[in-house]
């Protein structure tokens, strides 16, 4: 099996070598008579070929011959029968051996369980990446494959920040916006400007000032993929990796504005630079307006796919991707998907959801296994890099050092804003687990040599910090999460109790910030509810939806988890009754619960599992309270969900609540087998629908089941305030900087820290008194 | 902004509340502006109607409210006011106190036994099937049906109930919660 592994991943270099071989064929078995075409490049083919970027030049002139020499057979020589087609499958041939190498090579690594509780994945595809681009180095003296950065930006980017959009839970994200805003505008910021102008300090390589900037500007974002890839791992509570996720989300935005602002200073020179690309700074937010503006228009349109059920999955991604492509359209970065979940999941089937989960998270998947083996491949090739000891060292401990102090000033500035202080250890495991990735070495690749001269200089620390950052950081963060004992996430199991009282507890505590007189962060939820029901559900949901109650959904959730578990427990509906299971795990009240649900329940347990409404339901049933049966039969009538649905609170399209609906709904759910409903078998496939919700890719273990029962994390009282305050700061800062461009154009380098230096401390200044003081 | 300990004289109870509710002085300076803000005939005391004329549609408005004043009693002064928010105050990390101190007011137990006793209005000490249906029905009202609300009446309080008594005690009440971060969820942030 291993050995079979490691022959399929061999198979890219074989495939393109000896393909790029046969055409050489193919004209001298083809009728003689046709005169050899000459190789005509065809660029057409290469950049259209989404799956891999390949330099080669001479290679694929080769194949042109083919489709020329293809059809002399009919009208020269002899007819062959089978034919080596090779130029004519190329592109998406050696796409899908790609994808299958990928794929591969994750069922390879966990093969051992124990390789893979220690190494992250990322580490371990570099790692492959690096042994594929030795591979494919040796065999062909030359790099055929790297990370194009247009294929990275506009197919394996988008599906990555799609489907953490999509499937992010937006409650906690909200309830952090002031800490992740703060982190990715203010954090990055400050990052690329001390890194760069100490990297411009320390005289390295006698680049400009401006060089420096850029490459401070790309090199201080915190990537997305790589905290994904590493957190999913660690487990550590939702709250912290909300932040650094979003963070890593958002500070795209400000790192691809900073960078083209500085890209069209050193191409264009200072002279024309336009002022309005400063402007671009607020991109942040406009990215994920457009992100919104998406997501309504993607509810609005689900609420009519009912007659079209089978395309409704192509809706969520086409406008997600047609999202991400808008904001690229306008150099944004957006933020897509989000937003979009609550009204999309409750339109659309069940069928679609899990279509949409299911390939969300497989493209995502792969988009992530494909960058960090193309980060991999990219690494080796010696003839892209320039070696200087100094700027990487340089460049590695600033970075470490200028996060670290960017996380402890802005978490003392905002926990005296947030309700939830930030302690210590959420500090240390916020600088330590600010990993760059891919995204910063695209952007340092998109450089053009002729004028960034260092460009090679970069290349090779960008991939030196890279690996870095995935690898060290990837493989020790999770022994220092255990040693600091960081709060882990809870994978508990949503009770009604709580989800009762956490709704009360809104209430109630919406009801003291009016009467003490405090408009705070729930005054504004409220407000922001009560739109939400009077405006935007009416407008986004379909009828039948919009009237249905979220404590209720909750409900039926739980009834159904328990449903399910006590029939995997005891192992059929036929044996309800019995049921004593002692699972290993199960928690003292749950087997508690079990018994008591035996009894009282079964009735509506039961008819959650009963396939059609007229079964009779067992005998042991007949002293229960009839009208609880028929009410729990109405009840479920066509509730069907899995069990926890890692996504959030959703809601669920509310079907007829007659009989007959209810039968058409469930045979719809069950695979539209209404017949085999009635077996013990057609119940085991049911029930394997059920159980078969853990997706496959490893959820984003904040989007895990976690959110199933969001922790509330208060904003600070004065949220709105904190808000406009940090919009205020960003845009202002936003003018200092084009101040001091301008500086730069008339006075000295000189002058020009001085000014910066000091218009930036006197605005913290104020900004901060002012705050105090409020 | 600062402490101004002159004005604070003119507060009723002024340094003893300070003491008991721990809040700072000059929260404790805007509480007092605000009650007198409430008290629009300045009688120095509120009525159940001041309070509500506050809030906008809250299902557990008037619960609120009532929990303010103590039962009997139609009117509320400031330092009782003052002494219900405290509840809501966020809860302090590693605070040793002396043994002998009063649990403060703003402790998980204290706010969860605030919260029980919105639920319980009848003050028998125990969450029976009704008093638990009542607040569904505040809270749910119109979306769901009777039917509904009765099953998620019964099966909260299966869950929840541990002695079999069919109603929920304070223990049991606080046990069912204790994976909830009461101190998020029952904290408001005052201003500093």
């Amino acid at each position: 099996m291993l050995l079979f592994g490691l022959l399929l991943l061999l198979l890219p270099a074989g495939a393109d070598l000896s393909g790029s071989a046969a055409p050489l064929r193919g004209p001298v078995h083809a009728s003689p008579s046709a005169p050899p075409r000459l190789l005509l490049p065809q660029p057409a083919a290469e950049r259209g070929a989404p799956g891999v970027a390949s330099t080669r030049s001479a290679e694929s002139g080769d194949g042109q011959e083919e489709p020329a020499a293809a059809e002399h057979p009919h009208h020269g020589g002899g007819y062959r029968v089978v034919q080596w087609e090779w130029s004519y499958v190329q592109t998406p041939y050696v796409i899908a051996i790609w994808l299958l190498v990928a794929s591969v090579a994750k069922i390879l690594f966990h093969l051992s369980q124990r390789f893979t509780t220690v190494v992250p994945e990322s580490c371990m595809l570099i790692l492959l990446g690096l042994v594929l681009g030795g591979v494919v180095l040796l065999a062909s003296k030359r790099q055929l494959y790297q990370l194009d950065p247009a294929l990275f930006f506009l197919f394996l980017l988008p599906t990555i920040v799609g489907d953490a959009g999509y499937f992010m839970p937006a409650r906690l994200f909200f309830d952090n916006l002031g800490a992740i805003l703060t982190y990715a505008v203010v954090g990055t910021l400050w990052n690329a400007f001390c890194t760069g102008f100490c990297l411009y300090a320390a005289k390295l390589l006698g680049a400009d000032l401006m060089d420096f900037l850029l490459f401070g500007a790309l090199i201080s974002a915190v990537d997305p993929v790589a905290v994904l890839a590493v957190f999913e791992e660690v487990h550590v509570n939702e709250m912290l990796f909300i932040i650094v996720f979003g963070e890593s989300l958002l500070n795209d935005a400000v790192t691809v504005v900073l960078y083209k602002v500085y890209i069209s200073f050193v191409e264009v020179g200072p002279q024309n630079v336009q002022t309005a690309d400063y402007f671009k700074g607020v991109g942040d937010v406009g990215g994920t307006l457009v992100g919104l503006v998406f997501a309504v228009i993607l509810g609005f349109i689900t609420r009519f796919t009912k007659k079209v059920r089978i395309i409704e999955p192509l809706f969520v991604f086409l406008l997600v991707y047609l999202a991400y492509l808008t904001a690229e359209l306008f150099s944004l970065m957006t933020f897509c998907g989000i937003g979009a979940n609550k009204y999309v999941e409750a339109n659309i089937s069940q069928k679609s959801r899990t279509t949409v989960k299911y390939t969300m998270k497989t493209l995502a998947s792969i988009a992530e296994t494909i960058i960090f083996i193309f980060l991999g491949i990219s690494a080796v090739d010696k003839s892209k890099w320039a070696w200087d000891t100094g700027l990487v060292s340089c460049t590695l401990v600033f970075i470490l050092l200028f996060r670290a102090m960017g996380v402890v000033g802005q978490t003392w500035v905002l926990n005296r804003f947030r309700l939830v202080p930030l302690d210590k250890i959420d500090q240390v495991v916020m600088s330590y687990g600010g990993l760059r990735g891919a995204v910063a070495f695209a952007l340092v690749v998109l450089l053009d040599a002729e004028q960034v001269r260092a460009k090679d200089y970069f290349v090779a620390t960008t991939i030196v910090v890279v690996f870095f950052t995935v690898m060290f950081q990837g493989l020790t963060i999770k022994p220092l999460v255990k040693w600091l004992k960081v709060p882990r996430s809870t994978n508990r199991k949503p009770t009604i109790n709580e989800e009762i009282h956490e709704r009360a507890f809104d209430h109630i505590l919406t009801a003291v910030e009016d009467i003490a007189g405090l408009q705070g962060y729930h005054h504004w939820r409220d407000k922001w509810e009560q739109f939400d029901k009077n405006y935007l559900s009416k407008m986004l949901l379909r009828k039948s939806v919009y009237r249905k109650s979220e404590l209720w959904e909750a409900y039926q959730k739980i009834n159904i988890r328990d449903a399910i578990s006590v029939i995997d427990q005891v192992g059929g509906p036929d044996r309800v009754q019995t049921g004593s299971g002692s699972e290993t795990g199960r928690s003292s009240a749950d087997k508690r619960l079990q018994n008591q649900l035996q009894f009282s329940h079964q009735a509506e347990l039961y008819s959650v599992l009963v396939l059609v409404p007229d079964s009779r339901p067992p005998e042991s049933t007949q002293n229960q309270n009839w009208s609880q049966q028929a009410t729990g039969l109405n009840i479920i009538s066509g509730e069907t969900e899995e069990a926890c649905r890692p996504s959030g609170r959703s809601r669920k399209p509310s079907r007829t609540r007659t009989r007959s609906g209810f039968n058409l709904d469930r045979a719809l759910f069950m695979e539209q087998k209404p017949s085999r409903t009635r077996t013990r078998s057609g119940f085991n496939l049911d029930r394997a629908l059920f159980m078969e919700q853990k997706p496959s890719r490893k959820q984003i273990n904040g989007g895990g089941r976690d959110f199933c029962n969001l922790s509330k994390i208060c904003l600070p009282r004065r949220g709105s305030i904190l808000f406009c305050s940090i919009l205020f700061y960003s845009i202002l800062f936003y003018f200092l900087s084009l101040c001091s461009f301008l500086f730069v154009l008339f006075l000295n380098f000189f002058y020009f820290v001085l000014f910066y230096c000091f218009s930036s401390s006197l605005f913290y200044s104020v900004v901060l008194s002012v705050l105090y003081f409020l | 902004m600062g402490s101004s300990r002159s004005s604070l004289r003119r507060v009723p109870d002024g340094q003893q509340l300070l003491q008991e509710t721990g809040f700072s002085a000059a929260v404790l300076l805007r509480l007092h502006q605000r009650f007198q803000f409430l008290d629009k005939d300045s009688r120095g005391h509120l009525r159940s109607e001041d309070l509500e004329a506050e809030l906008s549609e809250n299902p557990m408005g008037d619960r609120i409210v009532g929990a303010f004043f103590q039962p009997g009693q139609e009117t509320v002064d400031f330092p009782s006011f003052v002494r219900v928010l405290a509840h809501f105050r966020p809860t302090e990390k590693n605070r040793t106190r002396g043994g002998e101190q009063p649990e403060p007011a703003n402790s998980r137990n204290r706010k969860l036994k605030f919260a029980f006793q919105l639920y319980d209005r009848d003050r028998d000490g125990k969450i029976s099937r009704t008093e638990l249906l009542q607040v569904l029905r505040e809270m749910l009202g119109l979306q769901v049906t009777e039917e509904q609300l009765q099953s998620i009446a019964e099966r909260a309080i299966q869950e929840a109930d541990l002695d079999r008594d069919h109603a929920i005690c304070f223990d049991e009440f606080r046990k069912s919660l204790e994976k909830v971060n009461i101190d998020h969820k029952m904290s408001v942030r005052f201003l500093e």
